[in-house]
Formats: structure tokens, sequence, C-alpha cells
């Protein structure tokens, strides 16, 4: 059995900020620094903070939207419209800084590099620059049953500070039987959401009393990762919650499932889950098993980043926990949690607690302009694909030029750009993600993998 | 509650107290004699639901993924089940064996007796032998369940005896717990539970 699927999400349509996007980084890294130093940056955030009401609102349509590809654009109103205004604002100071900084070109390279750290700090900048593109595919491989599960979801919601779209990508590998991994896939995102819009709530609140209170203590981008990291441990821990009652049908019901399937015993049944949230110019991912999200840093050479770290029973801190708990850690055809299981976290797996837990490991990476892509992938092809090797075979189909004439698979998710521009990068865009993926199961596969393979790679550049 | 109760690993402090009872079954009913290079164990379980119903469950040679959470599914060869019958256990996916041939060794209705010994497959464990027996008794003034399973097996190469002990005791625990929940599901589920000696 193969499941594919490929979507790009480009947002906005601007027409003159295109050709600059497209550009080299340096533009846009003296956009931020400029963007920075102005001195009406305290009125934006005063400006900001007003429409604080108005967004809480936004946050339930937002909430609401739980379909497979939600439509980014909310529905006009005069309280959408007085949110925009700042962005606007933001928007035509950007157009001016690129007209002033492109005259001056040697000189404001070493401002711009010495204050490398505080650029990080930057806020709000456009969605525009961060584009997603992104296509997954899955195998049974040499595997009878196929217990993985991919979740696709760009766009799924927007963040309560600036609206900024969120994208949620998902890989989910199951063991003992596939409904904890089905549940992940058709769940999580939801759950993920609900989460999101609720610490979005509670932001707006503490950022409002914090400013109102003059405290000097709130720092915006601490706060947002608080927020974010908080959102996702909920979400595991509810999605964790819901398979402990889940049946081999499907249903997660309380009392019991009566179907012809509740006799299965599925307290030996689980799921890896590795999720990437992608907003602004951030990669938000919780790991929780031993899938893997890897980060392609560009140029060619340089270094993949690891982004989750997985979770083996003779990893020195998760074998500490496990004794900690009561466990072993035995070797029966690999390190096992009592003999039994091959990883130290999972969802689901109810007879093994307490050693075994489904609390995620966050991480939060910057991007940069230079990031190639994003690879999500289940065990089936980390154990017999390194680091290194995914992410220049990833390079290599991204950097094609020569793209198939027609899409094999339909997009799916994001609004529709305005500009003609966008419109034939995302045609581009999606068949090479696809490419990449069907790439490296087919290479997974050729090394003989015995376990069912998942793979999600994400374009973070744009491609032309 | 699973306890120990003492056998060549010489668990003693483990002991549950009954009355004697569950020492007494054990005396009788689970006796091993392990070779130098292999280890034995006994646990107990405590399952609030009718004898009745956990035996029906315990003797289903043919259908052990009823309270089994490591099966998959099961087939038995032949078309008779009787002492002698083999099955072909496949094993849900993510655990360290795929397959287990198994031969039925006992199958007492009148004493609640199970005995199983695994013949072939791709697991490590060995000439394993295991019992089960279960024993009426009384729960909080209700009819309960007394449940004994004791077992031998070869220490496969690069495991110890402690660690070949507790691999399969987490597994018996696993399949004790489940059976557990099941029979207790199905004590709830029952419309009225006759009164066993």
């Amino acid at each position: 059995m193969v499941m594919a699927s490929a979507g790009v999400n480009v947002p906005g349509g601007d027409e003159v900020r295109n050709p600059t996007a497209a550009s080299a980084s340096t533009p846009e890294c003296r956009m931020r620094r400029r963007h920075r130093l102005e001195p009406q940056g305290s009125g934006d955030a005063a400006a900001a903070a007003a429409p604080g009401p108005s967004w809480v609102r936004r946050l339930r349509p937002a909430a609401s939207r739980f379909s497979p590809s939600p439509s980014p654009s909310l529905s006009p109103s005069s309280s959408q419209s007085s949110a925009d205004r700042p962005n606007d604002e933001e928007q035509e100071e950007l157009d001016h800084e690129v007209e002033v900084e492109l005259a001056p070109a040697g000189p404001q390279l070493e401002p711009g590099e010495a204050e490398g750290e505080p650029e990080a700090e930057a806020v709000a900048v456009a969605p525009q620059v961060w584009p997603v593109a992104f296509g997954s595919l899955s195998m049974a491989g040499r595997m009878r049953m196929m217990e993985d599960a991919v979740s696709l979801h760009p766009d799924l919601c927007t963040w309560a500070a600036d609206g900024s779209p969120m994208h949620f990508f998902g890989v989910f590998d199951g063991h003992g039987g596939s409904h904890v991994s089905a549940l992940c896939r058709d769940r999580m995102h939801e759950v993920v959401a609900e989460e999101l819009a609720r610490e979005g709530a509670t932001f707006l609140r503490r950022r409002q009393e914090s400013a109102a209170s003059g405290s000097a203590a709130w720092s915006e981008r601490a706060e947002e990762e608080r927020a974010w990291r908080a959102a996702l441990q909920r979400g595991f821990r509810r999605v964790d919650d819901m398979a402990a009652l889940a049946c081999a049908c499907g249903r997660v019901a309380r009392p019991s499932c009566s179907c012809p399937l509740a006799g299965t015993s599925s307290g030996i049944v689980g799921s890896t889950a590795v999720v990437a949230l992608l907003v602004r110019g951030r990669l938000v991912v919780a790991n929780c098993g031993d899938s893997r999200a890897v980060l392609c840093r560009g140029p060619a050479g340089t270094p993949p980043v690891p982004l989750s770290s997985d979770h083996k029973p003779n990893r020195a801190d998760e074998k500490a926990r496990i004794e900690a708990a009561g466990g072993r850690v035995v070797f029966n055809n690999g390190h096992r949690v009592r003999g039994i299981l091959a990883m130290s976290r999972a969802l689901g797996d109810r007879l093994l607690r307490p050693e075994v837990i489904a609390e995620p490991e966050i991480t939060v990476t910057e991007r940069t302009v230079e990031d190639e892509c994003l690879i999500l992938a289940s065990d089936g092809m980390w154990d017999v694909i390194s680091n290194d090797i995914a992410c220049n075979v990833a390079r290599q189909c991204l950097e094609d030029g020569n793209p198939p004439p027609a899409d094999p698979t339909a997009g799916g998710g994001g609004g529709a750009p305005a500009a003609g521009v966008v419109v034939v990068a995302a045609r581009e865009a999606e068949p090479r993600c696809l490419r990449a993926a069907s790439l490296l199961a087919r290479l997974a596969i050729g090394r003989e993998t015995q376990d069912n393979v998942s793979i999600v790679v994400v374009d973070l550049k744009h491609r032309d | 509650m699973v306890g120990l109760v003492g056998g060549s690993t010489a668990r003693a402090e483990h002991v549950v107290a009954n009355a004697g009872g569950e020492t007494e079954y054990v005396r009788r009913l689970h006796r091993h004699a392990p070779a130098e290079h292999q280890c034995t164990s006994t646990l107990v379980k405590h399952i609030k639901a009718p004898v009745h119903l956990v035996w029906e469950l315990v003797r289903s040679f043919d259908q052990p993924q009823r309270y089994k959470p490591f099966v998959r599914n099961c087939v038995v060869r032949g078309d008779q089940l009787e002492v002698g019958s083999l099955r072909d256990v496949n094993v849900k996916t993510g655990l360290p064996a795929t397959t287990s041939t198994e031969r039925l060794e006992q199958l007492d209705d009148d004493l609640h007796i199970l005995g199983v010994k695994f013949v072939g497959g791709d697991h490590r464990l060995q000439n394993y032998s295991s019992i089960i027996t279960v024993h009426p008794e009384s729960i909080d003034g209700r009819p309960g369940t007394l449940v004994i399973e004791s077992f031998v097996v070869d220490v496969p190469d690069g495991n110890t005896k402690d660690e070949t002990c507790y691999f399969v005791e987490a597994v018996i625990k696993c399949n004790l717990k489940s059976l557990a929940e099941v029979s207790e599901q199905l004590a709830v589920e029952s419309p009225t539970s006759p009164i066993d000696q």
C-alpha cells in the first residue's frame, strides 16, 4: 500500500514583495534589522495590544477549522479590518526600507552581522517571507501490516498574537495495531489547535497584564515559546488519554465499545508521534518515541540539524527514568523496556505504564533563509538512512529545476494566491517534495528496512 | 495485585499470605524441575470475577488473543482440540518476536489446569513450559478467582537468569492484568453470577 500527498501554502499575494522574497537573504536580514530599530516600534506594540479583544474573538473560527483543507481567510468583519491595519502599516514600512537598503551595499553587511544575536529577537516578521511547501509518502514495506500514519495540515490555525498561520505536520508509527496511530492522525491536530487557541488567549491576557503593570520582565519570544510548548504537551496528553479508550475499530468511547473487535486487547498497542508546528520564522517540534525530525540547512555540505532525539530505552537519561519508575531495560532482540518494547516513550501502551510515558520532548528552532527543508520520518527510514544522506537526497530533489509538466497529486490546503508568480511557484513546488519523499522511501526499501516507512518533506525555500 | 511465590529463584520475600492456600496449590500443581541453565518462577493474581468466567478465557487454547495483549491471532493445527494439539500464534508488531508455535500439554476442566509448552517460533524462549491454574475464592464477600501461573525456561545466551525471569514475569503480569480486566468486564456485563463452591 502506498499513500502520497503534496501541497503548497504560500501565504499572501503581494506582487511587490515577491521579487524581494525570492532574491538573496541580505535584503531580508537588513529589513529585519531596520524594522527593529525603528522608533515607531513601541507605537506598533501599543497598536498591536489594542486589538486584543478582537483577536480573542478571531480565535474562535480558527479553533473550529478542523477540516483537512481549511480556508486561510476569515470571514470579513470590522474587527478583522481593524486588526489588519497594523499589518498594513508594517507592510508599507518594509517596502520603504527595501528602497533605502538597496542603495548602500557593502558597509551595511558588517553591522547586520555584528547584531546577529539581537536580530534573533525580531518580532512580527511578515508571514510572506517564510514559505511552506510539503509532500509525503508512506509505504508498508516488508511488513504486511500498515501501522504508520501521516497528518498534513497547513494553515491549521492562526497564532493569537499576530494572526500568523500555524502549519502542522506529523508522522505516527504504530505498533501492536494501527488504531493508536490512526487516532493520532485523526485527532492530534484538532486537539493541538484547541490547545493553541487556549494558550493564545492566555498569552494575550498575560501580555496585557504585563503592559498594564509596566513590567520590564515580559519577553514576547519566551512567552510565545512557553505557550506553544504547553499546547503541545497538553495535546499529547489528551490524545494519549483517548488512546486508553480507543477500540481497534477506531471508536473512542466510554463505556467500552461493544463491536466484534472490542475483544481484541489493546493494552499493548501504541504509537510514536513526531509533530512539527511551523509559525513565522520558527520550527517547533514535539517528539515522543523513535520517529525523528531533521532540519536540512543550506548550502550543500552544511551538517543537518536534528530537531528531535530518539527515545530509545538505552539512552542514558531514559534508562535512568525507567529504573526510577521501577522498571528495567533488558536486551531482547534489542534494548527493550521490560524486554518488551523497543522505545521508551509512546502514546498508548497502557499495560507498560509507568515506565513508558507519552510526554513529548520539544525543541524550538529559529529558521534561516538558508534552510532547505524539514524531514519528518518514522524509524523505518532512519534505521537505514542517516541524517546526512537523507538531507543530501532531499536537497538534490528540491533543487532539481526540471519538474514534471503536470502535478501527479492535487495539492491540499492554502488559499489561492492572487499573484501569478506565486501560483507558478506553487505548482512547481509540490511534486518536488513528493519526489523527495518518494525517493527516500525507495532508498529505504532498497536498503531492506524491515518496518513501515513514512516520510514528510517540507520545503522551506521559495524555489523558481 | 500480582505477587510472586518462591520457585528455585528463592523470591520468598515476595510471598503473598493467603492462609496457605496459594502455597498449597503451588506445591501440588506447579512443580517444575529446572536445570542449571534454566530459570523458573510463579506469579499469582486475584481477580474479582467468578471462576467459570476466568477459566473460560484461560482454557481457550485456540483464542489466546481474547485476553493476551501480545497476541494478534492464532491458528490451531488440525480439527480436534486436545492434549498434544499445536497452535501457531502470531505476535503483535513492535515486540521481540513475530511467531510462536505452542503445544497443549494439559487441559483439565475439573481441576482447572492448563499446561502449554513452546515448541517453535522466532522468540528466544527455548524449552518454555508454563502451567496456569484457577481456583475459586471470595473477595470482599463476592465470588472471585485466584490465578496462579508458573513457568520454566532456558536462559538465552547473553542474558542472566535474573533478566530472563524479569522479562517472562513482565509478560505474564501483562497477561494476568489483561485477564483480570477482561473477565471483570464480563462479570459486570453478565446478568447473573452463579455461586461456585
